[in-house]
């Protein structure tokens, strides 16, 4: 197919109305999800995954983009209205988007924060649209030794930059890959660890798992301990976008953010909230006004809304163009996919050039509906701040229940989910990261197939994963990802006695 | 004090004990080969990671005062009230038990406002039901099954 047949292609799969609807209707419900604070990007993608189940390809994919690239935003409101991130990305939009509502500045912040979102998030689709095809390509060459490695080097990173100890996001991303094992085995088709449960030999599924880990994990922490809830101010919201000569004035921060965000969504691990900080602690480093951060200074909160919403199309590039997830939430991503029979990796842009397009599309127009959604919903945001949350939670727990059973009626997905999520919370209160579980379970057929292919290949000499330039490399930097907390306390332990 | 991490060391590593134990009396342990071809080669070496993480985890756990919150009386109730819901959606019906989830769910957790509660608990179920059966035509259990 020629460049202009794929994207016709690509426009007709699109511009169905299902596929509309799910768009739009995705994106709100994203925008919803990140205002109600707690409720993020992962609990959002993966309460709606059981709904795309009976949904075509296009449909089902664009509505879960919505949903992450509005939750991204939706963090934002809140962080404005309340002082309170309505996600973790949105911590550093609190530092001068509050102040800036104090200042009876909040329809003006609610403004820079949506137009820094949706530049942000166009400009990393773009990065993406041209970028993950190169990468793709360039990955094709990969045999089972470099794709080892590689999804090696993409758990280790996860798993060492992950709250808590380097120890216990190894331990989680190892538990992961161990939950993968469950089942039929790959090469030979013996079932493995089945514990004589015959449902189990097709292997534990996805969702359940995920819903458990993230969403209702989620719920038991928030029911056990509640926080007493901030009060929602009650002046008018008086919405209103950037002008020409404001935008004038933040260009180069915009500029700026998007490319910090969109490069450290690239990176395995690194997500938006680090992103955030970053790219507001640049704006800050280079603004002729550094001392008016933190008090009101539209700077910071464009430097912030604009770098945590790129980090959703880098971190689809990876996913898209290799296979191997950088979070949670492209990690649900990822499952979506192949549940919907699309395969990510390499040769997902030579055999569905035109459905790779349409998402593409799919993610430009998620950012760009979300201006009017921005603007004509933003009273309505302030009123589900103010449901209880004893009550929402209860609802969530509902959907979760509902939402599992559709998948296939199965008690074993139940018996699943309520496991999932004892065990999330429960590690959750021993700090343990939950995230390295996932990728590690999305990750682990890969690994497994990968490395015996290799030695297979290689005539069972283990030696020779070693010996290729990328596995090495790799190896290498996960080794450095692995050890670094080590090294910089080394480092910072010689510095203090030379100051001594 | 035994605190939060050495518990879940302790607990990790008796997890890979006895899936090591399980393991070791497969069919196929000992089986001959070349060990791509070995089912039981990648588990292994994932148990040994395993259990060598659980063992440092514990000891660090050992070694720091840690001060962790430990799980209260208001969430075993919270799980247990969720866990009998998920259990028993398909036998109990959908209606009558998401019903009985929310209400009991939501007081438990301190909403004291009887009317909204079950005006909210009434209306969430029926537009649940709705959309999943009428929007997205999963079917749900809906009444008890006799």
């Amino acid at each position: 197919m020629s460049g202009l047949e794929v994207i016709t292609s690509a426009a007709e799969l699109l511009f169905s109305w299902q596929a509309i609807i799910a768009l739009v209707g995705g994106t709100l419900l994203g925008v919803a999800i990140g205002v109600l604070p707690g409720l993020g990007p992962a609990v959002g993608v993966s309460l709606a995954l059981p709904l795309t189940i009976g949904m075509e390809q296009i449909p089902a994919i664009t509505m879960l983009l919505g949903i992450y690239a509005g939750s991204v935003y939706g963090g934002s409101v809140t962080a404005i209205l309340i002082n309170t991130p309505g996600t973790p990305s949105s911590a550093a939009s609190c530092l001068d988007g509050y102040p800036m509502a104090r200042k009876g500045l909040l329809g003006e912040a609610l403004g820079y924060a949506a137009f820094a979102s949706v530049f942000g998030g166009i400009v990393s689709t773009v990065i993406l649209a041209l970028s993950a095809p190169q990468l793709a390509e360039w990955a094709l060459e990969f045999g089972p030794s470099e794709m080892f490695a590689l999804a090696v080097f993409a758990l280790t990173c996860i798993a060492s930059v992950s709250t808590g100890s380097i120890a216990k996001g190894l331990l989680t991303g190892i538990f992961g890959l161990f939950l993968a094992v469950i089942g039929q085995d790959v090469f030979t088709g013996e079932t493995r660890f089945n514990f004589g449960v015959f449902e189990l030999s097709a292997g534990l599924s996805l969702v359940p798992i995920l819903v458990g880990l993230f969403a209702l994990s989620e719920v038991f922490t928030r029911l056990a301990s509640p926080d007493i809830a901030e009060a929602v101010p009650d002046t008018p919201t008086n919405f209103r976008f950037p002008g020409v000569s404001a935008i004038k004035g933040i260009w180069v921060v915009l500029a700026k953010s998007s490319i910090i965000g969109t490069f450290l969504g690239i990176l395995p691990g690194i997500g938006p909230t680090t992103a955030s900080f970053v790219s507001y602690a640049e704006a800050r480093r280079t603004s002729s006004k550094p001392e008016t951060f933190g008090q009101g200074n539209p700077e910071g909160l464009v430097a912030s809304e604009t770098a945590n919403n790129a980090v959703t199309g880098g971190a689809l590039v990876p996913t898209l163009a290799l296979g191997v997830p950088g979070d949670p939430i492209t990690a649900i991503l990822l499952g979506a996919l192949v549940i919907k029979d699309i395969a990510p990796g390499p040769s997902l842009f030579i055999q569905h050039g035109d459905l790779v397009s349409a998402l593409f599309m799919g993610l430009l127009l998620v950012n760009v509906i979300l201006l009017p959604i921005a603007k004509y919903f933003a009273a309505i945001w302030r009123r589900v701040l103010m449901l209880p949350e004893p009550l929402m939670l209860s609802g969530v727990t509902m959907l979760i229940g509902v939402g599992v059973y559709t998948l296939n009626n199965s008690l074993l997905d139940m018996a699943t989910v309520f496991t999932a999520g004892v065990v999330g919370y429960l590690l959750r209160l021993a700090r343990f990261p939950l995230a390295p579980i996932i990728i590690g379970f999305v990750l682990g057929r890969m690994i497994e197939e990968n490395l015996r292919m290799g030695l297979i290949v290689f005539d069972n000499d283990v030696s020779a994963f070693f010996l290729r330039p990328i596995p090495l490399t790799l190896y290498a930097l996960s080794v450095v990802f692995v050890f670094w907390p080590l090294i910089a306390g080394m480092f910072q332990r010689r510095r203090a006695r030379k100051q001594v | 004090m035994v605190n939060v991490s050495t518990i879940s060391g302790a607990c990790f590593l008796v997890f890979w004990i006895g899936m090591y134990t399980y393991a070791a009396q497969s069919p196929f342990a000992g089986r001959e080969g070349p060990i791509s071809y070995d089912p039981l080669f990648y588990p292994n070496l994932l148990i040994l990671g395993g259990f060598l993480l659980s063992l440092i985890v514990l000891i660090k756990g050992l070694r720091t005062k840690e001060i962790t919150s430990k799980p209260g009386f208001r969430a075993f109730g919270v799980m247990a009230i969720a866990g009998l819901y998920l259990l028993l959606l398909k036998q109990a019906g959908f209606m009558i038990s998401s019903f009985v989830l929310i209400v009991a769910l939501a007081a438990f957790s301190g909403y004291r406002k009887p009317f909204p509660l079950l005006a909210s608990a009434a209306a969430l179920t029926v537009v649940t039901w709705l959309v999943f059966t009428q929007l997205l035509q999963a079917p749900l259990p809906a009444f008890p099954r006799i």
